[in-house]
């Protein structure tokens, strides 16, 4: 009982230490400071322009791919290398 | 009204509350700074739900304790973050304790009571700040923190036995 009031006494004094805190006054250069960023703010930032330039990168990459897959002979690769005869008879 | 307007109105209020959290200038403003740019952003979008003030002090209130989890995931290396699950080895320190509200010879005595206030949860720390320091009342903190004031009333009573144990715990 005795050693909950004094806790309860404690906690008194924190709080009446935490109202004694005074208001601070901040420097005079910081209205003009948040300006300068506020004006930052409306530029693309650049991790998004440099995203957006990945992005079209791998896209126009693909597009190639994909491209230059379609341009490609339905038999498969190896008929290139490996000649095919023709094994019909002349005079046939 | 205008950005500047707003400004000047509401600026000495936001410092000091960032203060409350990070207890340095530097830190303070720089906080300041990135809440009126949010403000700066977000007026149009502002729908006057709740009053003018009531929104930036959430939106200070929100900022400062991202600056908090910023700082500390600066601290923290990636091989502790894999073997390392819990917060408190990365607890928020502030870089120099130079809070300009209070007085020199009574540094050290505050210095261990935001020590104890920085180690409680972000909301139990924010009913300490706004009722105990920002002094406001158990209505304008309930609607600031978007609870009713009987849930504000049992925070704040886990945030004052948490500060109790603490303070004690320190000796």
């Amino acid at each position: 009982m005795i050693m909950k009031n004094s806790s309860n006494t404690d906690m008194k004094e924190v709080f009446e230490k935490l109202a004694n805190i005074k208001m601070a006054e901040p420097s005079e250069t910081l209205y003009a400071q948040t300006l300068i960023r506020l004006k930052r703010q409306n530029v693309i930032p650049l991790f998004w322009v440099r995203a957006v330039a990945c992005l079209l990168i791998v896209f126009i990459m693909t597009e190639f791919y994909i491209a230059s897959n379609k341009t490609n002979y339905s038999d498969n690769d190896l008929s290139i290398v490996i000649y095919k005869p023709n094994n019909l008879l002349y005079n046939e | 009204m205008t950005f500047e307007e707003i400004y000047f109105e509401h600026y000495k209020m936001v410092f000091n509350l960032a203060l409350q959290y990070v207890q340095n200038i530097q830190d303070a403003e720089e906080i300041t700074q990135d809440i009126f740019v949010k403000v700066g952003d977000n007026l149009n979008s502002f729908k006057n739900q709740s009053s003018l003030k009531t929104w930036i002090y959430r939106i200070s209130i929100n900022q400062a304790l991202d600056f908090i989890k910023a700082k500390k995931s600066q601290k923290r290396n990636f091989l502790s973050s894999i073997f390392s699950l819990n917060d408190e080895n990365f607890k928020f320190e502030p870089a120099n304790f130079n809070h300009p509200g209070i007085e020199l010879e009574h540094k050290e005595g505050y210095k261990k009571i935001f020590e104890a206030i920085n180690k409680l949860s972000d909301n139990q720390k924010t009913v300490i700040i706004l009722l105990k320091i920002e002094d406001k009342s158990q209505a304008e903190t309930a609607e600031i923190m978007n609870l009713s004031v009987k849930a504000l009333e049992s925070l704040f009573q886990r945030a004052k036995k948490n500060l109790g144990i603490l303070l004690n715990t320190k000796g």
